[in-house]
């Protein structure tokens, strides 16, 4: 029994999307923090 | 570009050392860390050496199971998340992870915990100076000796000027720079080759990859999954981030960084697959990432590889400095020999202590000893016995010191056993079963009755 190719390609696709979307949210609590002095 | 990096992040460790004036300062970035900068520092930290290079390797050898495998340490930190929310309400001023076994437990149990915590912290360190030294060499040519010399030399140096406020603040761009860069070479391999291709050769050349019953890759899953937990429970360099987080932050924080990191050995573990469609040759598991990079995208890739496998070991390597330096002063130094230490002289300590570390890092370094997986692993069933006394520690009144004890002596005795005789894929899992089970036993047969007001040594004292 194998993995199916569209396990495969949505696996590596949901990967690449996720750390996208976690690179962005980073940048985004950054400003947040910055904005409300609440950095450190 | 090495001496490039070298100089910017130590001229950043000394800008944000400036910070530091006291000890809460310089331990715990003044325990008011927000949510970007404790997410960002608790992903950074866990992506290290040991996912960007051992992930492909698991792929190579384990397939689509090995990398899923490796991926499932992300459970370290989702369920840190509500022990990191405990520990900041249990213990506000508390300094290490070994403060909590003490005061919990007692000393015996103390001792054991700062033996297996000094020991992991040193085995990491060591799996990371190598991989340093590896990656020079495979990404840039830079002999073994020298990479692996610049590399910790870089970051003993910014974590001394700047203690916890260097190491979260430059976490925070060698984050995105680790997430930006893995994504950049994820999309230009897809972009070079087709995936329906990459799945075909693999189906063709190596089956097992992706077999869903491959027996070693399903046991590896859950002795990763259980190392994970065992690796970020027990460890000071989760403790003191946890302890530095504003109050309110630290449980979002483990859980985000958990999603963010969740992806990244898949990411790489991918890479390597493809090796075979591309047909590049690998010659050592260990170098299988930095090899497949350079050669699909060139020299732009090499230099995006490098920085990106730079600031994964950097972000790690200055958190263990930080942490394992704590735990020495904190835990030996100011508990066990010098009581009464004033904060001058524990900042002076703590300067030697990181120094030293990273001295005995290097000279243990020098000879390249075994394959990542090997140095990494042999800690697998030592941390992996923590986990319960850590966990029904901070939330059972009933469990005990001797089940705490005897928890982590018989998992990492009996874990070792297995690593020896059955391999090392078996050896966390047994050990976190002998814990958990000795543990359990004890707080039913022979309850403790805790009271949580001790765990706050400065309502204690008053």
């Amino acid at each position: 029994m194998f993995f199916s190719k569209s396990f495969f390609e949505i696996l590596i696709l949901a990967a690449l999307a996720l750390m996208s979307v976690g690179a962005i949210s980073l940048i985004v609590m950054l400003i947040q923090d910055m904005k409300t002095k609440k950095l450190w | 570009m090495l001496i490039l990096l070298g100089i910017i992040w130590v001229l950043l460790g000394i800008y944000w050392g400036r910070k530091a004036k006291s000890m809460d300062g310089f331990m715990l970035a003044g325990r008011n860390v927000g949510l970007a900068f404790g997410t960002a520092t608790a992903m950074a930290t866990w992506v290290t050496s040991n996912t960007t290079m051992l992930a492909p390797q698991f792929a190579l050898q384990l397939g689509i199971w090995g990398m899923v495998a490796y991926s499932t340490a992300a459970f370290g930190l989702f369920l840190f998340a509500p022990l990191a929310r405990r520990i900041k309400d249990l213990m506000p001023k508390g300094y290490t992870s070994g403060d909590f076994i003490r005061l919990r437990y007692g000393k015996a149990a103390w001792l054991v915990f700062l033996g297996i915590s000094i020991f992991y912290g040193f085995t990491w360190l060591i799996s990371m100076g190598m991989a340093g030294g590896i990656l020079m060499n495979a990404l840039a040519g830079i002999p073994y000796e020298i990479g692996m010399t610049a590399i910790l030399l870089v970051c003993v140096l910014y974590t001394l000027f700047g203690g916890l406020y260097a190491v979260i603040g430059t976490d925070f761009i060698q984050s995105l720079i680790i997430m930006i860069g893995i994504v950049v070479v994820g999309v230009a391999v897809i972009w070079s080759i087709d995936l329906e291709q990459v799945y075909t050769n693999l189906r063709t050349e190596k089956p097992m990859l992706l077999n869903v019953l491959l027996p070693a890759s399903i046991m590896a899953i859950f002795n990763n999954l259980l190392f994970g937990i065992g690796e970020v429970f027990h460890s000071n360099v989760w403790w003191s981030r946890a302890f530095a987080m504003r109050k309110g932050i630290g449980q979002r924080a483990y859980t985000l960084a958990g999603f963010f990191w969740l992806p990244v050995p898949i990411a790489a573990g991918f890479i390597a697959l493809t090796s075979g469609s591309l047909g590049i040759n690998i010659t050592s598991p260990d170098m299988v990432g930095p090899l497949m990079a350079g050669n699909i995208l060139g020299k732009a890739g090499a230099v995006i590889v490098f920085i990106v496998f730079f600031c994964s070991l950097a972000s790690s390597i200055d958190s263990l400095l930080a942490a394992t330096s704590d735990l020495i002063v904190e835990d030996i130094l100011k508990k066990m020999i010098k009581p009464g230490a004033s904060e001058k002289w524990m900042r002076r300590a703590s300067a030697f202590v990181i120094v030293g570390l990273g001295i005995l890092t290097w000279v243990v370094c020098l000879p390249r000893i075994g394959t990542l997986a090997t140095v990494l692993f042999f800690a697998g069933p030592m941390v992996a016995s923590t986990i319960y006394p850590i966990a029904t520690g901070l939330f059972w009144k009933s469990a005990s010191a001797k089940g705490a004890l005897w928890a982590m002596v018989s998992g990492t005795l009996i874990g070792l056993i297995a690593y020896f005789q059955m391999g090392w894929y078996t050896a966390s899992l047994i050990g976190a079963t002998v814990s958990i089970i000795v543990t359990v036993t004890f707080a039913k047969l022979a309850p403790d009755n805790f009271d949580w007001k001790k765990m706050d040594e400065s309502v204690a004292q008053t």
